[in-house]
C-alpha cells in the first residue's frame, strides 16, 4: 500500500512538473524592465499637476506626439510624417501619418488633433498645462481659447492638420519647443462627456492612446505595465512588455549591474564617478556629445533688488570649480543661457574677480545681510561651495536643502533668495528665457518686465536668422547688466549603455521622448 | 570603566582636536581636488567638496554627540517628573500621563521624527527638541513603574502622615529611590539619540549643510561608487558611531552595576 500510495505521489509530482514546464513555455513573453526614479502623477496627460519629465516619458509610450526629437534638435516624423510652413510663416501644415491608430483599432484623423487642442483650451476643461497652446491664434496668454476667436487649430482634411500661431513660428521652432507637450487624445471616446468632467472619466485610468505602447496595468506611483502596440505606425520592437518600476534613484545603476533592469530613464544617465563603477561591472559607458543640462543660479530681484549686488554674486563664484565639482570635467562654465553648438551664439564671457565682487556689493549698499540658497539634497555639496566662495566676498549664506517641488514653489513665494536649479536646454534662443521673464511666470521677481518682453517680441517676430541673433545679443547684455538669474554651466551625460537592449537613442531622452518602437532585444 | 575612558577620550580628540589643529570643516582645498584618497596632508581624503574628512569627523562628532547627551538630557527633564507624577498622583494624573505616553508609543518613531523635522526644518537645535522631546516616554515609564513601588513605603507614608507637601515628598522622598535606574538608562537613550540623527542625516532630513554629522557623513556611502571604491570616506564615521554607541551601552550598565543594590547583592551571592 505505501509503495503504491509513493509511486501515485511520485506520479502526480512529475506531472505537476511536466505541466509547470509547459506553461512557461506557451506563456513565454519577452518583458523589457524599466526602471525610473519618480512615480508620474497622471496617465493624463493634460492632468499633470507636476509636468514633470516623468510624466512627460511615461505619456510619451501611451500617447502619440507629432514628431520625435534627437538631442541635438534634429526632428523625425512620428505622428506626422512631414510639415511645412505657409508662405505667411504663420501657420504650419502638419501631414500626419495614414497608419496611425489608436489601441482601439480608431484610426487618427487630423480632426482627433484639432478636437484635441479645442478640448484642452476650452476654458470650461480643468486642463493642466494648457499654456502650450497659447502660442496659438486665438487663444488667451494662458492658452485658453477666446471666445468669438477663431482657434489656430484646423482639420484641412482627414490626415492634415493646420496650426495657426500668433505670430511668424517655423515648425522647427514649434516643435523643438512644443513637442513634449503635445498628445493627441481618442477624442472619439469624449463626446459624451462634457469638457468639465474629461478628468473625471475612467479612462484616464486605464488610457487608450496611440503611442507605441498600451496599457495593461498600474500600481500607482510603483509600476506600470505596458503592451508592445505591434501596429505602431513606425513599428514595433521585438519585445512584447515593458514593465516600468519606480525605484530610488540611486538603486538604478546597481539593479541595472545585478541584472533586475534592462534600461533606466533618463537615457541611463550616469555620473563620472557611477560611469567607472559600471564599467568596472562589464557595462559600457558613452559620453553624450551635445549639453543636456544647464545649470543657473536663481535670483530673487525682489530680496536682492540691486542689479550690482547680483552682479557681484556673478563675479564671485568660481564656475569653473562648482562645474568641475559637479560634472566631474564633463561641461563648460557659460555666461549665458544660449546653448552652445547650435546656430545661435552669444559672445559673453565669464570671470571671476572677488576684488571686483566686492567693489560692487560696496557700490550695490550690500549691508551684510543673510542670503538663504536653497538647494536639493544631491547639491548641497555644490551649494556648500557656492557659499564658501561668496564667504570670500564678505556675503553671508545659509543653505536650506529642500526637494525640487519645494525649492521652485519657494523661489515662486519669494521665500528664498537665490536657488540653484537645472534645466534641459533647447537649442532655439529663447528656451530658457521666454518662460521665465513673463508675467505668468515670474520667477526672478522682477520689477519690470518690459525691457525683457520687448526683445523677447522682437526675437519672436524677426523672420531672419541674423535679425534673430543681433536682437539675441541685446537681450544678453541686458541680461548680463540686471543679472536676474546666474547661467552657471552646460553639462553633457555619460549613458549607461542596456546590457539587453538595443538601438536605444539614449541622449534624446533628455527630450522627455524615446524611440521605443526601434529597440530590439541583444542576442544572449 | 574602558568604556568611559574612551568616550572620555573622544569627548577631548572632538573637542579640542579641532582648535589644537586648526581645523576647518567648511573650507574646501580645490588643490587636493574633490574626493581625494587619503594623504599626508588629508589623513582621511576630502569629501565631494574637497573639505577636509579629518576636520569634517571630528566637527560631524561634535553635533553628534551633542544631539546624542542633550537630547537625552530633555528625555530625562521631561519624563522623570511626569512619570513621578503619573506613579505619585494616580488617578487622573496617571490616566492621562501614561495614556499620552502610549500615544507617543504607537506612532513608529521615525516617522514621527521625519514629520517633525521636516516641520520645524532641520537644525541642531530643532534635532535635540524633537528626539529630547519624543524619547520621555521609555524614561517616565521607568520612574512610574518604580514610583508606583515606593509609593506606599514606610518612608513615603511617614513624611505624608507629618504634613510634608507632595513636590518635598516627590524630590526628598521618592525621587532618590527611583533615580538609580534612570542613571543607567540616559547613556543607553543617548546612543539611540545619536543613531536616530545617523538615521535622519541619511535620509537627508539631518543637520543644514554645511554642517557635518557622522549619520550625514555616512550617507555619501548611499553612492555604490562611494561605497564600493571609497571605504576611507563612510568608514571611520561608521566606527565612531558603533564606538560611541557601545561606550554608552557599557557605560549604563557599569551605573547599574554601581548603583542598584539588588543587582549587586545578585552578584556577590552568586
Amino acid at each position: 500500500m505505501r509503495r503504491l500510495i509513493a509511486l501515485l505521489m511520485a506520479a502526480v509530482l512529475a506531472l505537476g512538473l511536466t505541466a509547470c514546464g509547459g506553461e512557461e513555455e506557451t506563456a513565454e513573453q519577452v518583458t523589457v524592465r524599466y526602471g525610473l526614479s519618480n512615480a508620474w502623477d497622471s496617465l493624463m496627460p493634460y492632468n499633470s499637476p507636476s509636468g514633470s519629465n516623468y510624466t512627460r516619458i511615461i505619456c510619451d509610450k501611451i500617447y502619440d506626439r507629432l514628431a520625435y526629437v534627437h538631442a541635438d534638435g534634429t526632428l523625425d516624423p512620428r505622428g506626422a510624417k512631414s510639415w511645412e510652413s505657409t508662405e505667411d510663416g504663420l501657420a504650419v501644415v502638419f501631414h500626419l501619418d495614414e497608419k496611425a491608430a489608436f489601441h482601439d483599432g480608431t484610426p487618427v484623423t487630423a480632426q482627433h488633433w484639432a478636437d484635441t487642442i479645442a478640448l484642452i483650451t476650452n476654458p470650461d476643461c480643468p486642463a493642466l498645462g494648457r499654456g502650450t497652446f497659447s502660442v496659438l491664434a486665438g487663444t488667451d496668454s494662458n492658452g485658453c481659447a477666446v471666445e468669438g476667436e477663431q482657434l489656430g487649430a484646423e482639420a484641412v482634411d482627414e490626415h492634415t492638420l493646420k496650426l495657426t500661431f500668433k505670430s511668424p513660428t517655423t515648425p522647427e521652432d514649434f516643435l523643438l519647443d512644443k513637442n513634449r507637450e503635445l498628445y493627441v487624445l481618442p477624442t472619439h471616446l469624449l463626446t459624451d462627456t462634457a469638457p468639465a468632467q474629461i478628468m473625471d472619466l475612467d479612462l484616464w485610468d486605464a488610457p487608450v492612446g496611440s503611442g507605441p505602447c498600451k496599457f495593461v496595468e498600474e500600481l500607482p506611483g510603483s509600476q506600470l505595465v505596458l503592451e508592445v502596440n505591434q501596429n505602431y505606425q513606425l513599428g514595433s520592437p521585438d519585445f512584447d512588455q515593458l514593465v516600468i518600476t519606480v525605484m530610488d534613484k540611486s538603486n538604478l545603476l546597481s539593479s541595472l549591474i545585478a541584472g533586475d533592469l534592462d534600461y533606466y530613464a533618463f537615457g541611463g544617465n550616469v555620473s563620472v564617478e557611477d560611469a567607472e563603477t559600471a564599467r568596472a561591472a562589464g557595462l559600457e559607458v558613452v559620453e553624450g556629445e551635445v549639453p543636456n543640462t544647464f545649470y543657473e543660479l536663481m535670483l530673487n530681484c525682489e530680496t536682492i533688488p540691486s542689479a550690482q549686488v547680483r552682479r557681484a554674486i556673478d563675479l564671485a563664484l568660481d564656475k569653473e570649480a562648482l562645474c568641475l565639482q559637479s560634472t566631474r570635467g564633463l561641461g563648460e562654465p557659460t555666461a549665458t543661457d544660449v546653448t552652445p553648438g547650435t546656430e545661435y551664439t552669444c559672445a559673453l564671457t565669464w570671470s571671476r574677480d572677488v576684488e571686483g565682487a566686492r567693489r560692487l556689493l560696496e557700490q550695490g549698499g550690500y549691508d551684510g545681510q543673510t542670503y538663504t540658497l536653497a538647494c536639493t539634497s544631491n547639491r548641497s555639496g555644490l551649494a556648500a561651495l557656492m557659499q564658501q566662495e561668496l564667504a570670500e566676498v564678505d556675503m553671508n549664506v545659509t543653505i536650506e536643502t529642500v526637494d525640487s517641488a519645494a525649492l521652485f514653489s519657494g523661489m515662486a513665494d519669494g521665500k528664498y533668495d537665490m536657488a540653484i536649479a537645472s534645466h534641459t536646454p533647447g537649442a532655439l534662443p529663447l528656451w530658457f528665457t521666454e518662460s521665465r521673464l513673463s508675467e505668468s511666470n515670474n520667477i526672478f521677481h522682477i520689477t519690470d518686465l518690459e525691457p525683457y518682453t520687448y526683445y523677447i517680441d522682437q526675437i519672436k517676430a524677426a523672420s531672419g536668422w541674423e535679425t534673430r541673433q543681433v536682437l539675441l545679443d541685446k537681450l544678453q547684455e541686458l541680461l548680463a547688466d540686471e543679472r536676474p538669474f546666474i547661467p552657471l554651466w552646460f553639462g553633457r551625460t555619460l549613458h549607461v549603455q542596456s546590457p539587453t537592449v538595443d538601438h536605444i537613442d539614449y541622449p534624446s531622452s533628455s527630450f522627455s521622448n524615446e524611440n521605443i518602437w526601434a529597440w530590439r532585444m541583444k542576442a544572449a | 570603566m574602558a568604556c568611559l575612558l574612551i568616550l572620555s577620550l573622544e569627548l577631548l580628540a572632538v573637542f579640542l582636536l579641532p582648535p589644537m589643529l586648526g581645523l576647518a570643516p567648511n573650507v574646501s582645498d580645490l588643490e587636493a581636488g574633490f574626493w581625494a584618497p587619503p594623504s599626508a596632508e588629508h589623513p582621511l581624503g576630502t569629501d565631494d567638496v574637497g573639505r577636509d574628512l579629518l576636520a569634517r569627523l571630528l566637527s560631524g562628532g561634535q553635533v553628534s554627540l551633542l544631539i546624542g547627551l542633550s537630547s537625552a538630557a530633555i528625555s530625562v527633564a521631561v519624563g522623570v517628573p511626569l512619570g513621578l507624577l503619573a506613579g505619585y498622583r494616580r488617578g487622573a494624573w496617571e490616566f492621562w500621563i501614561m495614556r499620552l505616553a502610549d500615544i507617543f508609543q504607537t506612532f513608529p518613531s521615525i516617522v514621527l521624527v521625519l514629520c517633525l523635522v521636516t516641520l520645524t526644518g532641520a537644525s541642531v537645535l530643532n534635532l535635540v527638541l524633537v528626539l529630547g522631546l519624543l524619547g520621555w516616554t521609555g524614561i517616565a515609564r521607568l520612574v512610574y513603574g518604580n514610583t508606583l513601588a515606593v509609593r506606599d513605603r514606610e518612608y513615603v507614608v511617614a513624611a505624608r502622615a507629618l504634613g510634608a507637601r507632595t513636590g518635598t515628598i516627590l524630590r526628598r522622598n521618592v525621587l532618590p529611590n527611583v533615580i538609580s535606574p534612570v542613571w543607567c538608562s540616559i547613556p543607553l537613550r543617548a546612543g539611540r539619540a545619536i543613531l536616530s540623527e545617523s538615521s535622519l542625516s541619511f535620509l537627508g532630513f539631518g543637520i543644514r549643510a554645511p554642517q557635518a554629522s557622522w549619520g550625514s557623513m555616512i550617507q555619501y556611502a548611499s553612492n555604490l561608487t562611494v561605497l564600493t571604491g571609497r571605504p576611507w570616506v563612510w568608514l571611520p564615521p561608521g566606527l565612531c558611531i558603533i564606538l560611541t554607541v557601545l561606550c554608552l551601552a557599557g557605560i549604563g550598565d557599569g551605573l547599574r552595576d554601581a548603583l542598584d543594590p539588588r543587582y549587586y547583592a545578585g552578584r556577590v551571592a552568586r
